[in-house]
């Protein structure tokens, strides 16, 4: 049998085709499928095709005529339900077997998805053969999948704006952060405009640590987050605040007012940084420092230029306690004079250019040397030998003074030995010592090191502290280390005394066996009652103490004779000697010993 | 438009031009974004936008960069996931042109906001065909025209286009004239018989 011969019930073509339409001769509407009829309503029964459906494709079919014309091509059709959105339809058209009406196959279009849901049709619906439900629950996966894939693209756009802002911002105060600020500052500086003038301030809080030292790590975090405040009430809409780190901040701005406006402005912004806050019931307070460059596009070559003149603003504003400089010119001259002088230092430690002196100190009761104190020269090749005077300061800054202390340390105690084991009598080598020294933890033992290295012991040494070192004596660390030093073997003497502020309490919790008398209560002494009563006083104190006292800067006989009588009995100064090289203080000490008999005479 | 075809221009741009192209382009359109979602869907008129700083970037008109940008398309989007759906309407131009409005209805279905373009072909005796390009959007007609010479070299056709008649207020759509220079080897032909 073939298929033109298949005869279908009513049943079959319902069951083959779910969703189609039956049209008569005239185009009414006859018969739908089970599928359709649930989607249309039987209310559409009778009526003109064309009444329930367009086509949509091709154009312009709209009689019945132009259906007969298409038979078995592909149509798309929309059909307009009263209530709700419109439903595309796909089918074709083919002859019935009476050659008079229509027989339309449909399946659902576009909006097959919409459809099935408002239907809540199942795959009981479709035709057992048909792919349709299958593609409905693809599409749902797919829209899931969709939709999630941009939440994730948006959640991750979201991240990525995220990040860029906190890459550009200081975490703790949310301002803008070194780069964020270097940024616009480049931009700033490569404007066409070199006409505009825009200022940078540079803000350096002055003792910022003591505030953590004192009352902790969040008073400290208060006072950041109060400085960045005060900085953003003095912005416009174009300048920013931004924090360096640490207790350094810069405020660019866009259009300064002119020099003395913009000085005023920034005491006024000073002010509001050093509003004392409350923390803990405690009042805390800072002042703070500004330098301040005013400049155009152009002007330097980058930002990282611009950035260092304003710190050479802030620097003069700092060492000269003004609050507030403007950069001049004068100050970068000087700036780049120091830096010239940092390489020069740099180069003369390298060619071990830094060498001792040494100045002679006298026991008078013995005619004898005690000690020999060590001074830092240093021997350049076009300027001859400097005393610390020309290099301490810049290379105190620079940080490498405790390089040259150790070049200097270390060929003296190589030249002490050496002296020592020909057989001279020369007590004790004496060597500054700074606070920073006694706050290194290391110190004590790359001293010892050292002393080994050359034959030495510590018993051969004498360390002379500054009495303002010792001036706070609630610094019980800096005690502590006095003593261990002590303990080592190391004799310690207090230099300077007099000019300091140390209290008797810090004299006997810190074991100092000697005491040097500052050259300004010596000089001029014989011919001044006022500093014989002082010096007498002193000498008495040290007496009952039990501490030794040695005067320095004795030049005339008469300051030794008038200071031997009140029963100081160790010297140091030009009377005897000035600071030699070891070369010169060799020859010195051969020589030295005649003058032995004056003081025994 | 759907993000795939600003990505489309984007990807058009920095191949020919670079990224910094792109940038000073997207600029100069006033666009904050230099990337699009290819499944999201934006306004019209960021289309529109960057076309026109195209033709300002470049220094071509308007219907130039258009039909430039056309055959570029057919390329672009050839070679995206969705090129099967092209080839799946046939071997040759006419083929594949019938199949146009088909394959953007099944695009459709994943990117529930396109507005489709929709085409008729009334083949001609000659060879030659006529072709309806409707659009709910105004001013694409030279995309067309790059997108059917675009379409033609997939295939191996050489095409020759003319618009024959401009959509306007009293005319719903645009008409071209295609006739075709150069037929593609068809496959099935030398094989015939077996
Ligand atoms: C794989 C190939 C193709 C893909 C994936 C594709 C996809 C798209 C997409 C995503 C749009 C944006 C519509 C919107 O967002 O509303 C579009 C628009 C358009 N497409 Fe295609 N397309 C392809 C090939 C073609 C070809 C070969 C032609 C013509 C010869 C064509 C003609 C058009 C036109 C004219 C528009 C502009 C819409 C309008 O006129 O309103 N496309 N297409």
């Amino acid at each position: 049998m073939t298929a033109s011969k298949l005869d279908l019930t009513g049943k079959a073509i319902d069951m083959l085709f779910p969703m189609h339409v039956v049209l008569d001769d005239r185009g009414r509407i006859g018969g739908l499928g089970p599928t359709l009829e649930r989607v249309l309503g039987t209310g559409v029964l009778e009526a003109d095709l064309f009444d329930v459906f367009t086509v949509e494709r091709p154009r312009n079919v709209r009689s019945m005529a132009d259906i007969r014309e298409r038979l078995g091509t592909k149509l798309v059709l929309r059909a307009h339900l009263q209530d709700g959105a419109p439903i595309q339809f796909r089918g074709f058209a083919l002859a019935a077997a009476d050659e008079e009406g229509i027989f339309l196959d449909l399946s659902f279009g576009l909006h097959l998805s919409q459809v099935v849901e408002r239907f809540g049709l199942t795959e009981a619906d479709f035709k057992p053969n048909d792919f349709s439900i299958d593609l409905f629950y693809s599409f749902e996966a797919q829209r899931t999948l969709l939709e999630d894939s941009q939440k994730m693209a948006s959640a991750l756009k979201a991240a990525k704006i995220e990040a860029e802002k906190k890459a550009l911002q200081d975490p703790l105060t949310e301002i803008a952060n070194r780069g964020a600020l270097h940024r616009r500052l480049e931009d700033v500086l490569h404007l066409p405009d070199r006409g505009q003038m825009f200022a940078l301030l540079h803000i350096d809080l002055d003792e910022f640590k003591s505030i953590n030292d004192n009352f902790g790590h969040s008073a400290g975090d208060m006072i950041l987050l109060q400085t960045a405040e005060a900085m953003t009430s003095f912005c416009g809409p174009n300048d920013l605040p931004a924090r360096l780190g640490g207790d350094e901040f810069a405020l660019f701005l866009a259009e300064p007012p002119d020099k003395e406006e913009l000085h005023a402005m920034a005491l006024r912004l000073l002010n509001a940084i050093a509003m004392p806050i409350r923390y803990n019931g405690h009042s805390c307070q800072v002042t703070a420092s500004i330098g301040v460059v005013l400049f155009h596009p152009g002007q330097v070559q980058n930002a990282d230029r611009l950035i260092a003149h304003s710190d050479i603003a802030l620097y003069d504003a700092k060492t000269t306690r003004s609050s507030v400089k403007l950069l001049s010119k004068e100050m970068i001259r000087r700036h780049e004079e120091t830096s010239r002088l940092i390489s020069l230092i740099e180069r003369g430690l390298k060619l071990s250019q830094f060498v001792p002196y040494f100045q002679p100190q006298i026991d008078s009761m013995t005619g004898g040397v005690c000690g020999l104190e060590v001074v830092a020269r240093w021997q350049t090749e076009k300027e001859g030998v400097l005393p610390p005077a020309r290099f301490l300061e810049t290379a105190t800054r620079a940080n490498i003074m405790s390089e040259i202390d150790r070049q200097v340390r270390c060929k003296a105690f190589t030249h002490f030995a050496e002296w020592k084991s020909d057989g001279k009598d020369i007590g004790k080598l004496s060597l500054n010592v700074t606070a920073s020294n006694l706050r290194s933890e290391a110190f004590a033992a790359i001293l010892q090191t050292e002393l080994a290295d050359a034959g030495l012991t510590p018993g051969d040494i004498q360390l002379e502290l500054l009495e303002s070192i010792l001036f706070d004596q609630s610094d019980q660390e800096l005690i502590a280390q006095c003593r261990n030093l002590e303990q080592a073997g190391f004799a310690l003497a207090l230099d300077d005394f007099g000019t300091g502020h140390s209290s008797i309490a810090t004299l006997i919790e810190t074991p100092v066996a000697t005491l040097k008398i500052d050259r300004s209560f010596v000089s001029g002494l014989d011919r001044n009652p006022k500093m014989q009563r002082i010096a007498g006083a002193m000498l008495a104190m040290a007496q009952n103490m039990g501490l030794d006292v040695l005067a320095e800067g004795v030049e005339t006989r008469e300051e030794l004779e008038f200071l031997e009588n009140c029963g100081c009995r160790l010297f140091q100064g030009f009377y005897f000697s000035p600071p030699l090289s070891a070369v010169e203080i060799r020859k010195w000490l051969d020589v030295w010993a005649p003058d032995l008999k004056r003081v025994t005479a | 438009m759907y993000g795939m075809l600003n990505e489309g221009i984007r990807s058009f741009i920095t191949d020919n031009h670079g990224p910094e192209a792109w940038q000073r382009i997207c600029e100069s359109a006033g666009l904050d974004q230099l990337e699009f979602e290819r499944m999201s869907s934006y306004d019209d008129a960021i289309t529109y936008k960057l076309i026109e700083a195209i033709c300002r970037f470049t220094g071509l008109p308007l219907t130039e960069v258009m039909d430039i940008f056309g055959r570029y398309w057919v390329e672009f989007a050839g070679a995206s996931h969705f090129g099967n759906l092209m080839r799946l309407a046939g071997n040759s131009f006419i083929e594949q042109l019938k199949g146009l409005d088909d394959m953007h209805d099944r695009i459709l279905l994943t990117m529930p906001h396109l507005k489709p373009p929709s085409f008729e072909v009334d083949q001609k005796d000659d060879g030659s065909c006529i072709l309806h390009y409707y659009s709910e959007r105004e001013g694409l007609a030279p995309m067309v025209i790059g997108l059917l010479h675009g379409l033609a070299k997939e295939t191996g056709e050489r095409i020759e286009v003319s618009q024959v008649a401009v959509k306007s207020e009293q005319f719903d759509h645009d008409i071209f004239e295609v006739r075709i220079l150069d037929k593609a080897p068809n496959p099935t032909s030398t094989e015939a018989g077996i």
